[in-house]
């Protein structure tokens, strides 16, 4: 058993072997990604851990967490290298393109305005610094998510109502906003691999892609129940979609009732072309594999559930 | 009128000039009105003698409704004739108040006050009013013709597709129902309507609820065709032709409260007078839009309001009658041209429960003439009358047939759809009148003297369906022996989901195999949790459904003359009746088959729980073809196509080339189907290459800004890239080949 509690984010190493997981329960997992055996832990969050991630040479692994810190650890020891106090809980972490900076989007809560603090990560220095580079503030309701654009320019945030930002962060000015992006919560965002387009999720029930340049909306995917996540694949036209009714509007146990299917789309045509059982929750968090040869899912139900794709999958070709 | 000023104050009071403000302020004189004086015409004419008395039985009579005015009875006398002085036959009642006078016109016009003698009760202002009406005839300005829109194009597609409608969150859309792909929306409307939505019985209008009364809709532009003022409408019925429309309030009538919601200068378009006030329920001309009459709501005889059931008027097939029960009491049949009481009185039934008219006009073979019209009631048993089921022709009220029944806990009449016979589902007490069964009572209504079969069976049944079509007579029944059988609503879903039965039994002339004339048991399908038995329109297919509850959710699609091979071997035509196919509907609460029998389709409605809300589209042989989930998912409604103009040898006719027929549809649903896959591979194919434009610019200004940043000095991380393999090849290479043979 790795998490006794519902996962709040997979993620896949860019080499595609390492598979890190984060839950409610506080553990920080990783895993050999081709047969799910576990490596290790990451301890000493005392909270909820909500997000991580991992530098291209998967070397450092950065967590955020409900404690009020971000942990910076050796990946291959699990030595805990650094601790960034924040002032309230840590809801996404993200390396930049190029591993130099981290972000990190704060909670709104006890009087604490949300934020996304942006640090300097230096693998060769002995200490980081606590100082953030900068701190970009919301002008409307409260950050969800947030990732790096291309050539790490510009921050792409998401909000509690729906709406967008495109921020140039090193000048801490406000690039584009598009308040209407989404009619409900924002609940993931990423980037596809090099920064120019990314997916989004929402209780709308619907995943969006829009341009990071002008937030412009490209695709549309509809589902019929709440969407808590949202990823691309790397080699097919699909995407895939998690969610299901949260579990307060759950009337019955019955898996069929409660959509949690993982649902995979075309990227292009915007159609559903197939679904994966499974879980007994609501999907929270879907990565795909960088080679695109699985793709794992964490739900409200404490399982992770790392799916490698039939070959007919890759010989799948839409008609056109 | 001067201007004062500091130095040219006036010295006193009457200085000041006040009129204008007398004029601004003035109270006018209190007008004289004679809207509380009432004219009452056709008294006796009586000399001075009797005058005291008349005006004092007049004042006995009047002062019930309003209290005349002291000396408020004037009669004008006529001296003229000689002799002495008479009255002319009408007098002036002045009451206090305006509203009294309207109360005892309201009450006393056409009260009798002898033998010879019924006053007729005017307001005054009525007669001054009519006076003054020209007398010459003044043509009204002729309105241009308009043409009317073809109410029944939709029937003129050229692929012969059946529209639908589907009301969901606040929108109500129409849709022709395809096979191949999506259905192809005609037309949708959000708040169209704000209740519910129902098609009139022959698909020529779309009716839509409002607050304010309801609206008809329909041919090709959707326009409004008619609107009917019915404030707080709740139900609505139409009589089989769609001439007649009912409608039935909660709120009762208030004239003054319709012109209200019509607004000052509209009141000409109150359809309500009033003698209208505090009646529920209306009856409409569907074409014209008029009001014909309106009803009180059913009262018992201690005044009570009954509940009653909808439709609360029945038609008659002809609409020459339609008619009311009041259940205990009696049934009320009114005749449609003149709106009024056949033979001006109802017919006392003590004791009547429910009644049903047979609904078709049967035409005698011999005479080719139609016969009367009829209808079915029941009466429970009453001390030590027993129960007795009735059959009455109509308008002659001649008894047909009845026939007594005992033991009686409750009766249900199903008519066969083309009126050839009638099933009584009576249940009855076991002699202990500890548990209950049901005994089938079918009467052959177009047969010589009615003859009646008994069907006795060991259980009760729960829902009874006639099999719409044919000679056969075939019927399904669902039945249980479960101790508290659930009840069956008026659309025949049961309440509840026990352990049932499904039987089928049809009617068996005399013949080789048949020794007995009469309705013989098919078939039964057992241990079943079927809520709804719903035969397909053509008769033949019948789908057995578990509706409307909450852990089962079971379709079967029984073909009845599937193994004919099997039934022609063992000579028992119930061995051709087979499941074909099950199927399931998740949170299924409705089910409905298309007009022609084609297609079935079962929905979930957001009106009956929460779960999964949407519908299913299924061909008759239960092979699922479209499921849209639609969100507030709450009516499906197929519209319904009028009846077929083709006799029943033209059908035959049509049924025997059904193959040459065939062919054509068949070619033309393929044409449909490329030209339909060449327009979804056309789309796609744009798509793919605007994705793709869009994918090369964005790499060139990706590739250009990338550069651009590594000049300046922006670097990437080096991955370690293990594509890198030093592949060592050794390659062999044959240069030459001998063979020697060594010694």
């Amino acid at each position: 058993m790795g998490h006794g509690r519902p996962l709040t984010q997979v993620k896949y190493n860019v080499d595609g072997d390492l598979l890190m997981t984060v839950a409610k329960d506080k553990i920080v997992n990783l895993w050999y990604a081709h047969n799910g055996e576990r490596i290790g832990t990451y301890d000493g969050h005392e909270g909820s851990v909500w997000s991580i991630d991992c530098n291209k040479t998967s070397t450092l692994v950065v967590t955020g967490s409900a404690d009020n810190t971000a942990r910076l650890w050796h990946a291959e020891t699990g030595r805990m290298l650094h601790t960034w106090e924040l002032p309230t809980a840590v809801k996404r972490v993200e390396f930049s393109h190029d591993d130099r900076f981290i972000l990190m989007v704060t909670e709104e809560r006890m009087g604490h305005k949300c934020g996304i603090y942006v640090f300097a990560v230096d693998i060769g220095a002995a200490e980081q610094s606590n100082e953030p580079v900068v701190v970009l503030r919301s002008t409307t309701a409260k950050f969800t998510a947030a990732a790096w654009g291309y050539l790490d320019k510009t921050i792409v945030a998401s909000h509690e109502n729906g709406a967008l930002t495109l921020f140039d962060w090193e000048n801490e000015e406000i690039l584009r906003h598009s308040a209407n992006a989404h009619e409900s919560v924002i609940t993931d965002l990423q980037m596809w691999k090099d920064g120019t387009y990314f997916i989004t999720s929402s209780k709308d029930k619907t995943a969006r892609l829009f341009e990071t340049t002008t937030l412009n909306p490209i695709k549309m995917y509809k589902a019929d129940t709440n969407i808590n996540t949202a990823a691309l694949t790397p080699t097919q036209e699909l995407v895939i979609l998690g969610g299901g009714q949260d579990s307060s509007e759950v009337t019955t146990t019955s898996s069929h009732q409660g959509k949690f299917e993982s649902r995979f789309y075309h990227k292009v045509f915007e159609d559903e072309v197939g679904r994966v059982k499974g879980h007994f929750g609501p999907i929270n968090t879907i990565a795909v594999a960088p080679d695109g040869k699985s793709f794992a899912s964490g739900g409200e139900d404490g399982y992770v559930r790392v799916h490698h794709f039939d070959p007919d999958y890759f010989t799948f070709k839409y008609d056109y | 009128m001067s201007v004062f000023t500091e130095n040219n104050l006036p010295a006193s009071e009457a200085e000041i000039d006040f009129s204008d403000l007398e004029n601004q302020f003035v109270v006018p004189e209190h007008e004289e009105t004679l809207e509380n004086v009432v004219v009452v015409d056709n008294i006796p004419t009586v000399d001075d003698s009797k005058e005291e008395k008349l005006v004092q039985v007049l004042k006995k009579i009047f002062k019930k409704h309003g209290t005349v005015k002291a000396n408020g009875i004037h009669m004008p006398k006529d001296s003229s004739s000689g002799g002495k002085p008479k009255t002319k036959g009408y007098a002036f009642v002045e009451f206090e108040t305006a509203q009294q006078a309207q109360s005892a016109i309201f009450n006393l016009n056409g009260y009798k006050l002898d033998k010879s003698h019924s006053l007729l009760v005017n307001a005054f202002m009525d007669v001054e009013r009519y006076t003054e009406v020209n007398d010459e005839y003044q043509a009204p300005p002729e309105e241009p013709f308009e043409e009317r829109e073809h109410l029944r194009s939709w029937l003129t597609d050229e692929y012969g597709r059946d529209q639908f409608a589907v009301y969901a969150d606040q929108e109500l859309s129409v849709f022709w129902n395809e096979t191949a792909h999506p259905a192809e929306k005609v037309i949708s409307r959000s708040n169209w309507t704000e209740a519910y939505a129902q098609w009139s019985p022959l698909g020529s209008f779309l009716c839509t609820v409002h607050e304010q009364g309801l609206v008809l809709w329909g041919g090709p532009s959707w326009k409004k065709l008619a609107r009917f003022i019915h404030r707080k409408v709740k139900l609505i019925d139409f009589s089989p032709s769609e001439r007649y429309l009912v409608t039935c309030s909660a709120e009762p009538i208030s004239v003054d409260a319709v012109n209200q919601m019509l607004g000052p200068g509209n009141e000409h378009q109150n359809p309500y007078t009033i003698d209208d006030e505090g009646h529920t329920v209306c009856v409409w001309d569907a074409q014209t839009g008029s009001l014909l009459r309106s009803f009180p709501s059913v009262k018992s005889e201690d005044g009570k309001p009954v509940k009653s059931s909808w439709p609360q008027f029945k038609w008659s097939p002809s609409e020459r009658y339609f008619a009311r029960l009041n259940q205990n009491v009696g049934l009320s049949i009114y005749e449609a041209s003149t709106m009024s009481l056949l033979d001006k009185k109802s017919i006392k039934i003590p004791g009547i429960q429910d009644f049903a008219w047979c609904p078709s006009l049967i035409v005698d073979p011999r005479t080719n003439v139609a016969r009367p019209e009829m209808l079915a009631y029941w009466t429970p048993e009453e001390g030590n009358l027993p129960a007795r089921v009735t059959l009455m022709s109509v308008p002659s009220r001649t008894l047909v047939r009845t026939k007594n029944l005992f033991n009686v806990f409750n009766a249900s009449l199903h008519w066969h759809p083309k009126g050839q016979a009638l099933c009584v589902r009576v249940q009855r007490y076991t002699k202990s009148k500890k548990s209950r069964f049901t005994n089938l009572e079918i009467f052959r209504a177009c047969e010589r003297d009615v003859p009646v079969d008994v069907i006795e069976l060991k259980d009760c049944a729960v829902a009874f369906d006639w099999e719409p079509v044919g000679d056969s007579l075939r019927f399904a029944i669902i039945h249980t022996d479960d101790p508290t059988p659930p009840v069956t609503n008026a659309t025949g879903i049961a309440s509840t989901a026990v352990n049932t039965n499904v039987s089928f039994y049809a009617f068996e002339r005399k013949g080789k195999v048949v020794k007995k004339e009469g309705f013989q048991l098919l078939k039964t399908f057992d241990r079943k949790k079927v809520t709804a038995l719903k035969w397909s329109p053509h008769g033949r297919h019948i789908i057995l459904a578990t509706l409307r509850t909450i852990s089962t959710f079971e379709l079967d699609f029984v073909d009845t003359d599937f193994d004919q091979a099997a039934a022609n071997k063992s000579g028992s035509p119930g061995d051709a009746i087979t499941i074909i196919s099950t199927g399931e509907h998740y949170g299924v609460t409705d089910l409905e088959w298309d007009p022609t029998g084609r297609f079935v389709v079962t929905s979930a409605s957001s009106w009956r729980h929460s779960m999964e809300h949407g519908y299913i589209l299924w061909d008759f042989k239960g092979e699922q073809i479209h499921k849209a989930a639609v969100e507030r998912f709450k009516q499906f409604l197929w519209r319904p196509r009028p009846r077929s103009l083709l006799t029943e040898e033209m059908k035959r006719e049509v049924r025997k080339d059904l193959k040459s027929y065939a062919k054509e549809f068949d070619e033309q649903d393929e044409r449909r189907l490329h030209a339909a896959d060449a327009e979804l591979m056309a789309q796609r194919r744009r798509l793919i290459s605007e994705w793709n434009t869009w994918r090369e610019q964005v790499d060139e200004m990706l590739s250009h800004e990338t550069d651009e940043a590594l000049q300046n000095g922006y670097k990437l991380p080096i991955v370690a890239d293990d594509q890198e393999f030093v592949v060592d090849e050794i390659v062999e290479e044959i240069i030459e080949e001998n063979e020697e043979i060594i010694n």
